[in-house]
């Protein structure tokens, strides 16, 4: 049977975005097996695709406005809220694949976060960070936090601080 | 497996550098020597007051793929928050301030999510057998050249190539002299180009 990923990669919306996102995937593995070379590698072809699948949505994303864009990741988080992530309490737990249904409770809490800050943005605009506020990700799980410092440890999955990127506004 | 140290750990009580057999532990930029550790010796694993040392594996299991269920319920998630984070990505090219970086924030944490996906649909690590057949289908040259027909896939077949002889033989890949193309995502071999074959920019980085 064909891996649903080839199939997804073949016929899907976004195949140069998923197709860089596997490379990136790697990339972060074989940094953690201590395959430096292959590493660089995967992240080559995980760039050489992102580039691509960015210049491939310019005229998508260009064509809609700020709040128009908002709206459409409002509801494709809502979407998800709605389907996978309702399901998870059912469906991985009756297949009984743990590691699936961690992914599916931290994407679950993540997406409600996400929400969370698209729509206190929608309300609030720039004044959503403050003076010597950023926003900080967590790169076990993909939560995002508000403020000067990332938490001490990740709500979601619990990484330590070290774990967090820090998205700082440019200057004006 | 060879020994491996984490930095963030180490308090440099340097015990094992005392333990060593082979000196493999003492070097000058902070990670053991791969190449001198003995296979499974493990004597600076244990020593190290701090636990700042680990033995990493070269070979790895393969593991039974998730249920059929499983994998189109993380597919079909790992699609949407793939195209969730390349839109916010390619939003975030001139946006205002605050509204840049929630947007770079959106797209990293959709990032995340999709990698999480990705790892919980049987493509954990390169090993993985599916990951032979992603290969070996040409799915990623085609894609590759329905945007650079003129390479026909050749640069990332080579790519690919490379990684695979390295996985069979449960090792790093041999170093390589590569570059991009930042402007188009254009990947050239061997040879470092003034400019990009594909676009004519200048902005040509090595990895």
């Amino acid at each position: 049977m064909e891996d649903p990923l080839e199939g997804m990669i073949k016929t899907g919306e976004d195949p140069l975005a998923i197709a860089g996102l596997v490379c990136s995937n790697f990339e972060q593995a074989s940094q953690k097996q201590q395959r430096e070379n292959m590493s660089k590698l995967f992240a080559l072809l995980a760039l050489s695709f992102e580039i691509q699948a960015r210049e491939n949505n310019m005229d998508r994303v260009k064509s809609q406005s700020d709040e128009e864009l908002l709206a459409t990741f409002q509801e494709s988080i809502e979407h998800d809220q709605q389907t996978a992530y309702a399901d998870s309490e059912n469906g991985a737990r009756k297949m009984e694949h743990r590691g699936a249904l961690r992914a599916l409770i931290w994407g679950s809490k993540v997406s409600a976060i996400q929400k969370s800050v698209l729509k206190r943005y929608r309300k609030l605009g720039d004044e959503l960070l403050k003076g010597g506020q950023a926003m900080h990700v967590c790169q076990a799980c993909g939560f995002i936090g508000i403020g000067e410092v990332p938490p001490g440890t990740c709500p979601v999955c619990k990484a330590p601080a070290s774990r967090f990127v820090a998205v700082v506004p440019k200057r004006r | 497996m060879f020994a491996a140290r984490n930095i963030a750990l180490c308090t440099k009580d340097c015990i094992c550098l005392f333990i060593c057999p082979t000196g493999a532990t003492d070097t000058e930029n902070g990670q053991i020597d791969a190449e001198k550790c003995i296979d499974g010796c493990r004597l600076c694993v244990d020593a190290c007051p701090s636990h700042a040392i680990y033995l990493v594996h070269q070979r790895y299991p393969q593991r039974a793929y998730p249920p059929d269920e499983v994998m189109e319920v993380m597919t079909g998630l790992l699609a949407r928050k793939a195209g969730f984070y390349i839109r916010a990505l390619t939003a975030a090219d001139d946006a205002s301030h605050v509204r840049d970086t929630l947007y770079r924030s959106l797209a990293l944490s959709n990032k995340v999510l999709a990698e999480d996906c990705i790892r919980e649909t049987g493509h954990m690590i390169p090993e993985a057998e599916k990951i032979r057949g992603l290969a070996s289908s040409h799915v990623l040259q085609n894609l590759y050249s329905d945007t650079f027909e003129e390479d026909e896939g050749k640069s990332v077949s080579a790519i690919l190539n490379s990684i695979l002889e390295a996985l069979m033989e449960n090792r790093d890949a041999v170093p390589a002299a590569a570059f991009l193309c930042e402007a188009c995502g254009y990947i050239v071999l061997d040879n470092k180009p003034k400019k990009c074959p594909h676009c004519s920019s200048k902005s040509v980085q090595s990895i």
